[in-house]
């Protein structure tokens, strides 16, 4: 401790008469090094726009936290202080590890937030109630908390089976009654269908589905009728793929492209808030910029510029075509989507993971010998067979 | 009762009269006694002057570094290295396939501040004279020493952790030839202890606008015995290759089993192509390893991955050479539905390789 100076100890008793709040303002100036002199501070970065989750009565920021790929708990903490209340997360996130990084990093604001996580089925497997309670009280475990403010049914490309489910409803009323749940939803890339069943069922509180500049325009009737009914509407896979790491000029010198595709999504007012993935720091700061900021002609330049690139590459996974087409029953869209996790998200293994769990009849297999329909059913002109070959071959390594 | 409450109150009075104390002494600490914390945290300035060379793996390739600043980066499946990069304090260079190019403005300025903090294992020692304090910064709970310097027009910010002093982030921050913002942002966790050194095993390197990516590091090694001219020597090792029209000479730099076949990575270059005079739709016989084992006659030539005919329309047992499916340097032969049960004889990185036209 000999770095505990006599002016130090004077300094911090007479900080100490003051209270914390004086001891903080000291410790602001105190900071400044030569090397700042004469250099302004930058405003604090913050959020600039809250919204109402549907009718839930919760206030969510015009852009949240989407945790599918997180290395560092504080980066949470840290978007928390630039002001994002709303945090998605998922059992299955990051090798099961997601929520446990959700619960280290936030625990300590938990009750100032709002944290959704999100649970899958396997329909084709009976659902028993008790069971159900045992994961979702296994998430309350790694969340470190004693509530799930929404609770989503994970993935689903038709609600029926999970209304249908006794066991599944019942859980989740039990959830609530007991004050575990407060909200229930679900996440879909299917929206086309599941926003309309969400207009005929209590279950849906929030909803959360695909929407970018690249795809979505088709639903936005939907949205706005869930938005009209109540449903808080959030949206995801805003950035159509992710592919601008590997594109130039997508960056100007008034925004990036992804500030350009939340604030795109952020124009339609029938949504919420939306979920970008942030893994770092610079994430944050980045997309947090992004709030409350109207679409101008540098970010429609370019989102033009990203379309032009990847049109006929990315795979809008809620599109669906090429599904009916194929005689093997390929998931070509789930196949593709985790391919895109591979080569864009940055999440190799987890991309492998999901993969893996795949139904062997839903893969690619039979692909090499068949005169690839899907090519011809694909509206974009996506050379799919090969991309589904390529997707086989990275995901299965 | 009431004693009880005066005692409790007064405890906490008292906390929260020693608290500041303790935090105002931790943000008094001057940025001299911050680096050299940082270093103690890596194991101690003693201790990091013992290192004389350090290399850790990053997907294919294997860094080089030693504490003068020298950094060489080489890139390929053993023995083969299809790229090296030497970064030194005057230039960096990069041979890719013998092509050798001087690396300049912003890629230099960061492979050169990244050599230095390589060489410093994680540590600002290599920047210590050079760097300017800018306070403590808050990210959430987290409070990180914030140091700048610069590096060309490139401004560099390293963050401290104010609890173990480690290096928690580096940001370059400038504007690219075309005047558009560039910045880089490195978050570094988790740090494990490797022979008394404690140093990051991955970090997440995000570019502006982009998604990013983890980067892990293995197979880390200190005081590997090093050639003088080690760090003198650009040389990649990619076999020879022979051209004349109709005829290509070389050797395998890599193979893989996609579902479908069988890739085989060669060392023919666009450049061997043209000398060969191939153009799309050329038949060829392709020869490994000089066996009979070896001979694959039907192999078809594509010039442009776009002239590559759909995958029902080969047969098996087709072959074609043509672009790498997803970008690269050289050429690869694609063998389709072949029994991969038995791997090719002539399978091995480096073995000769030949086609004719037919």
């Amino acid at each position: 401790m000999s770095f505990i100076k006599r002016r130090n100890f004077i300094t911090a008793l007479t900080s100490g008469l003051f209270g914390l709040g004086v001891s903080k303002k000291m410790n602001a100036r105190l900071s400044s090094s030569p090397a700042l002199e004469g250099q302004k501070e930058a405003a604090p970065l913050k959020i600039q726009k809250y919204k109402d989750l549907g009718k839930t009565g919760l206030k969510v920021p015009d852009v949240s936290f989407g945790a599918i790929s997180l290395f560092e708990p504080n980066v949470l903490r840290y978007a928390y202080e630039c002001g994002v209340t709303y945090f998605d997360t998922a059992e299955s996130y990051l090798r099961m590890k997601g929520e446990t990084y959700v619960g280290q990093g936030l625990k300590e604001v938990r009750d100032k937030l709002i944290i959704t996580t999100k649970h899958g089925q396997n329909f084709r497997q009976k659902i028993e109630k008790a069971a159900f309670i045992q994961r979702v009280e296994a998430s309350l475990k790694r969340l470190q908390t004693d509530h799930i403010d929404i609770a989503m049914i994970h993935n689903i490309d038709d609600l029926t089976p999970a209304l249908n489910s006794e066991e599944l409803m019942s859980a989740y009323d039990q959830l609530k009654k007991d004050g575990k749940i407060r909200f229930t939803g679900f996440s879909s890339h299917n929206a086309k269908v599941t926003l309309k069943q969400a207009l005929d069922t209590d279950f849906a509180q929030v909803v959360l589905v695909m929407y970018n500049h690249m795809e979505g325009r088709e639903i936005e009737p939907l949205v706005k009728a869930v938005r009209q009914k109540g449903i808080g509407t959030v949206a995801m896979k805003i950035f159509a793929g992710g592919m601008q790491g590997n594109l130039k000029s997508m960056v100007n010198r008034q925004t990036s492209y992804s500030q350009a595709a939340i604030r795109w999504v952020l124009s339609n007012p029938d949504f919420d808030t939306c979920i970008p993935t942030m893994s770092s720091y610079s994430h944050v700061e980045e997309y947090v910029a992004a709030s409350g900021q109207p679409l101008d002609r540098a970010a429609l330049g370019l989102l033009a510029g990203y379309r032009r690139e990847v049109d006929n590459v990315y795979c809008r996974t809620s599109c669906r075509e090429c599904l009916s087409a194929c005689p093997n029953n390929v998931a070509v869209n789930d196949v593709l989507r985790y391919a895109m996790y591979f080569e864009h998200y940055g999440m190799e293994k987890e991309a492998i993971g999901y993969y893996q769990e795949m139904e062997a009849e839903r893969k690619p297999l039979g692909c090499e010998s068949c005169a690839a329909p899907c090519e011809r059913a694909c509206p974009h002109g996506l050379r799919v067979k090969s991309k589904l070959l390529h997707s086989h071959e990275i995901l299965s390594a | 009762m009431r004693i009880k409450s005066c005692r409790g109150l007064g405890g906490i009075a008292f906390f929260l009269f020693i608290l500041p104390y303790f935090v105002s002494a931790q943000v008094n600490l001057s940025p001299k006694d911050i680096l050299e914390k940082n270093l103690q945290a890596a194991g101690g300035r003693e201790k990091l002057l013992q290192i004389r060379s350090f290399s850790f793996k990053s997907g294919p390739s294997r860094y080089f570094v030693v504490p003068s600043g020298e950094l060489k980066m080489m890139t390929g499946k053993e023995p083969v290295i299809t790229e090296v990069t030497l970064v030194k304090s005057d230039k960096v260079e990069r041979n890719s396939f013998n092509k050798i190019t001087e690396i300049a403005g912003i890629q230099k300025s960061v492979q050169q501040t990244m050599a230095k903090l390589y060489a410093g294992f994680f540590t600002l020692i290599k920047f210590e004279k050079e760097l300017g304090y800018q306070g403590l910064k808050a990210f959430g709970p987290e409070k990180l020493h914030h140091f700048t310097t610069q590096a060309d027009s490139l401004k560099v910010s390293l963050f401290l952790s104010a609890d173990d002093f480690c290096l928690k982030r580096l940001v370059f921050q400038g504007t690219n030839l075309e005047g558009d913002k560039y910045e880089i942002n490195y978050d570094f966790a988790p740090f494990e202890e490797m022979e008394g050194s404690k140093i990051p095993l991955s970090w997440f390197v995000s570019q502006v606008g982009t998604r990013g990516n983890l980067i892990e590091i293995s197979d880390i090694k200190f005081n590997q015995p090093l050639a003088p001219d080690f760090f003198l020597k650009l040389e990649v090792n990619i076999g020879t290759v022979e051209a004349a029209p109709g005829h290509l000479k070389g050797n395998i730099l890599d193979s893989n089993s996609p579902p479908n076949g069988l890739l085989v990575v060669t060392n023919w270059t666009k450049a061997d192509i043209d000398k060969a005079e191939l153009k799309s739709g050329d038949e060829l016989t392709f020869t490994g390893e000089s066996t009979t084992a070896g001979v694959i006659t039907g192999l078809v030539f594509y010039n442009t991955a776009k002239e590559i005919p759909p995958q029902n329309q080969l047969s098996k047992g087709a072959g074609i050479l043509a672009p790498a499916p997803r970008g690269g340097e050289t050429y690869v032969i694609q063998l389709f539905g072949l029994d991969k049960s038995v791997e090719p004889a002539w399978l091995k990185v480096l073995a000769p390789i030949e086609i004719r036209k037919k």
